[in-house]
């Protein structure tokens, strides 16, 4: 005896090891992948255009946002009916252009992607050097362009006049930043040079960003614009513009409206690199825009992301989806099996629910993913009700067992057709649902209750039959589970664990939680 | 906390209580071969096996494993004044019918019973309604009459003994009572009454009727506590002889006291049921550890 349960425990031991071996193993190689990025927020952003144009064909163009060391963009999803949709690389630029395929018609956009971001922020080591080195391309970024007027003559005098030769990089990026910074600001929408800022003495981001750009590069700092939206719960139209400044071979970000120096927030969604339009469209059209923005829990294990790092992997059962090898629910209804397999276990030895039948709770649970589950819940108990009343006369007047039961299903069958006929005549959307009821499940549960409502009596049969719904709830549940189904597809692994833990249960001799009842006057004596 | 430890132990606080989980897999599955089960569960084979040892069963008048004998054989039948139809593989008490003749005429608990609902009655048995949808056969022996010492508790039905025994050892033991409610039945899950036994002395101890105690009938009101049964010794030693002609080492025997013959076998059960620890308010292990 001994011996045996040495070897038990090993075969338990090994098996269960094996699955966190290869569940671990998949995870490490999970983190190399994709989750060296851990977000602090997640947002699903939607941009919503709407285009109206006579006798013309009109077109949206937008930048629309790629993954960066701070943030992630997934999920994407372009909606646009009787529109071409087209994707180009403008350098660092991802760039979306709907383009309608006939003119004179009305026109809804709706582009989504999930967004997951995290706060960055650069600690800027004092005594730094002005004198920077810098690769070539990182000229361009000096030069002056049609809003950011680096020669003017104002801003050049500004420019020096804060900054101090003698100062180290960070001491003299403050100066700058401060100043426009504490320039106060408007809520203007118009564009805003940086000539413009400086003259009137008061800009919104767009204005200020342009302007800290201009002074950095007069003094010889590499600087550029970034252009994005600052990701709240709401429904907003404004997009930002921000800064970034190359220090020590780095892009820096800055934001001189709301004062964020050397960093940002998490929620700022980056679109576009340089001084763009977000969105530009056909002029003289009929045009309405919003991004709406809602935050997003997402689901961690099954997103993108994960699932592309874990598609490579043998272990998971994602091929499977993706080819097509086996149908969606026939590849659920068997890796559930188990699972739902061990609940009803436990509900029987350690629980002591009784049911008819072992396996009958996990079919009727899977039909009722079918049907829906109040619906199936319904036609169920109709037919129990039916059943079981129809079972007593027929005993009573000695009708043998198999004839009884052949009428009982026909019976049932009239009934299931006329509820059919019910839901289809009055429109009862709700009741079409049990259409999809599989009337050999309801045949076999049919069965078992007339014999039971027989032998047992009509109180004892419904007892037993409410337990069996029960259990069949908690499989429902279960098979429900989008979460449950995701982590069985990545980690199939956790079969080995429903073996394992079941093995144990098959060992397990404890008192039954019903028994506890039973003999409570045994157990308190 | 409590529910950890009962999870990790699964003991309850009475560690002599044996629950369901145990009972199959400490003793059923351990000390009972599934191939032997059916000299058990089937009636005729179990009489086989006891009848030419000389251990006291009821007498078989007929076995029909037929539908087309039932009638035949049924006519064969009618000289006999009292009978008992069983299916040979039911349990539970089910599908048994009691039939005594009076003036030429069947009567079944005290009603008239046509012959057509009694052929009836052997088709089912034979089509397996009470056997868990196996065929089976019917077994059609003496009536019992019960010993007047059971008329001076309760008048109706036939009251039988269970003894529980592991390896020829007696673990406890429980006299089965018919009520008003259970209709004649002994059956403790039928509403019978379940009363427990000092084995030692062969007295009453408290009856148990599923819910509370009581110590005389609550029907009659006929006194059980503290009763003397009849034929005590005799019952023990024809439990151990029994039980030592079967593979099977964790038993039930079901024992019924014959007014003429005395104790008499009835039947032996694989899986005997757990109640019998409330009938006699004590847990099985502490006589199994004993």
């Amino acid at each position: 005896m001994e011996k045996g349960n040495k070897r038990f425990r090993r075969v338990i031991g090994g098996i269960i090891a094996l699955a966190f071996i290869s569940m671990a193993f998949k995870v490490s190689s999970l983190k190399k992948d994709s989750e060296r990025f851990l977000t602090d927020k997640s947002f699903k952003v939607n941009y919503k255009f709407y285009a109206k144009a006579k006798d013309k064909k009109l077109f949206v163009k937008s930048y629309i946002p790629s993954d960066n060391e701070r943030q992630r963009i997934q999920m994407k999803k372009n909606k646009a009916k009787g529109m071409d949709f087209e994707l180009l690389n403008e350098g660092d630029n991802k760039r979306a252009i709907w383009r309608a395929k006939k003119s004179n018609d009305f026109f809804s956009i709706t582009y989504s992607f999930l967004f997951k971001g995290k706060a960055i922020k650069y600690e800027l080591e004092d005594e730094i050097s002005c004198k920077q080195e810098w690769p070539e391309e990182i000229e361009h970024y000096l030069i002056s362009e049609n809003n950011i007027e680096v020669k003017d003559p104002a801003i050049r005098e500004k420019a020096f006049e804060l900054y101090d030769e003698k100062k180290d990089l960070k001491q003299n990026i403050n100066a700058l930043f401060s100043f426009v910074h504490e320039m106060p600001s408007a809520p203007i929408r118009d564009l805003t040079t940086a000539k413009m800022a400086l003259e009137q003495f008061q800009a919104s981001c767009n204005g200020k960003s342009r302007l800290f750009v201009a002074l950095c590069r007069s003094v010889g700092i590499p600087a550029r614009l970034k252009g994005g939206l600052i990701l709240e719960e709401t429904k907003k139209r404004t997009s930002h513009l921000w800064t970034e400044v190359y220090i020590q071979n780095k892009w820096v970000p800055f934001d001189v409206l709301n004062g964020h120096f050397a960093s940002l927030p998490a929620h700022y969604l980056e679109v576009h690199n340089g001084d763009r339009f977000l969105l530009t469209h056909t002029p003289d059209i009929l045009f309405d825009y919003s991004y709406e923005i809602e935050k997003s829990t997402g689901i961690p294990l099954l997103n993108i992301d994960k699932e592309s790092a874990l598609s490579q992997s043998s272990f998971t059962l994602i091929p499977f989806l993706e080819e097509r090898i086996i149908s969606k629910e026939m590849l659920f209804l068997l890796i559930l099996l188990p699972l739902t397999g061990l609940i009803i276990a436990i509900c029987k030895n350690v629980i002591g629910l009784k049911t008819y039948g072992v396996f009958l709770p996990i079919l009727i649970a899977h039909s009722f993913s079918v049907t829906g589950y109040f619906q199936g819940m319904f036609l169920l108990l109709l037919f129990s009700s039916v059943v079981a009343l129809l079972t007593i006369p027929l005993s009573k007047w000695g009708i043998l067992h198999t004839p009884k039961i052949v009428i009982v299903l026909s019976i049932s069958i009239f009934l299931f057709i006329a509820l059919i006929q019910i839901s289809r005549t009055f429109g009862i959307v709700w009741l079409s649902g049990i259409s999809f009821f599989p009337i050999v499940i309801m045949a076999i549960l049919s069965e078992r209750l007339a014999r039971s409502v027989e032998e047992d009596g009509l109180s004892k049969a419904s007892n037993l039959l409410g337990q069996t719904l029960l259990v069949t709830s908690l499989c429902f549940f279960i098979f429900n589970s989008v979460f449950i189904k995701s982590l069985l597809v990545v980690f199939p692994e956790i079969i080995l664990l429903v073996i394992g833990i079941t093995l144990m249960l098959g060992k397990w001799i404890g008192v039954r939680l019903s028994e506890l009842n039973r003999f409570k006057t045994l157990i308190n004596a | 906390m409590k529910i950890l430890n009962w999870l990790m132990t699964g003991r309850s606080r009475n560690p002599f209580l044996l629950g369901i989980n145990e009972r199959n897999r400490q003793l059923v599955y351990r000390h009972n071969e599934r191939m032997y089960y059916q000299l058990a569960d089937d009636k005729i084979l179990t009489k086989s096996i006891l009848e030419p040892e000389g251990i006291p069963c009821a007498k078989t008048y007929a076995i029909v494993d037929k539908i087309g004998d039932i009638e035949k054989c049924w006519n064969r039948l009618q000289n006999f004044d009292a009978l008992a139809i069983k299916p040979s593989k039911g349990s539970g008490g089910g599908g048994i019918m009691i039939l005594k003749k009076k003036s030429d005429k069947w009567y079944k608990n005290g009603e008239a019973i046509s012959t057509s609902e009694i052929l009836l009655h052997m088709a089912k048995i034979i089509m397996g309604q009470f056997s868990l949808n196996a065929n089976d056969r019917v077994l059609i022996e003496e009536c019992i009459e019960s010993h007047d010492f059971f008329k001076k508790i309760y008048s109706d039905g036939v009251p039988d003994l269970r003894v529980i025994l592991l390896n020829e050892k007696i673990l406890m033991g429980m006299l089965r009572l018919p009520t008003a409610k259970s209709e004649g039945k002994a059956n403790l899950h039928q509403g019978g009454l379940g009363i427990g036994i000092d084995l030692q002395k062969g007295t009453l101890l408290k009856a148990y009727d599923g819910e509370s105690y009581h110590t005389s009938h609550p029907d009659s009101g006929g006194s059980i506590l503290g009763v003397q049964l009849p034929f005590w010794k005799e019952i023990l030693n024809l439990s151990i002889k029994t039980a030592e002609q079967f593979p099977l080492k964790y038993i039930g025997v079901d024992i019924v006291i014959d007014q003429n013959i005395g104790p008499m076998i009835m039947e032996i059960n694989v899986r005997p049921g757990l109640g019998i620890q409330m009938a006699n308010e004590c847990g099985l292990k502490k006589s199994i550890f004993a």
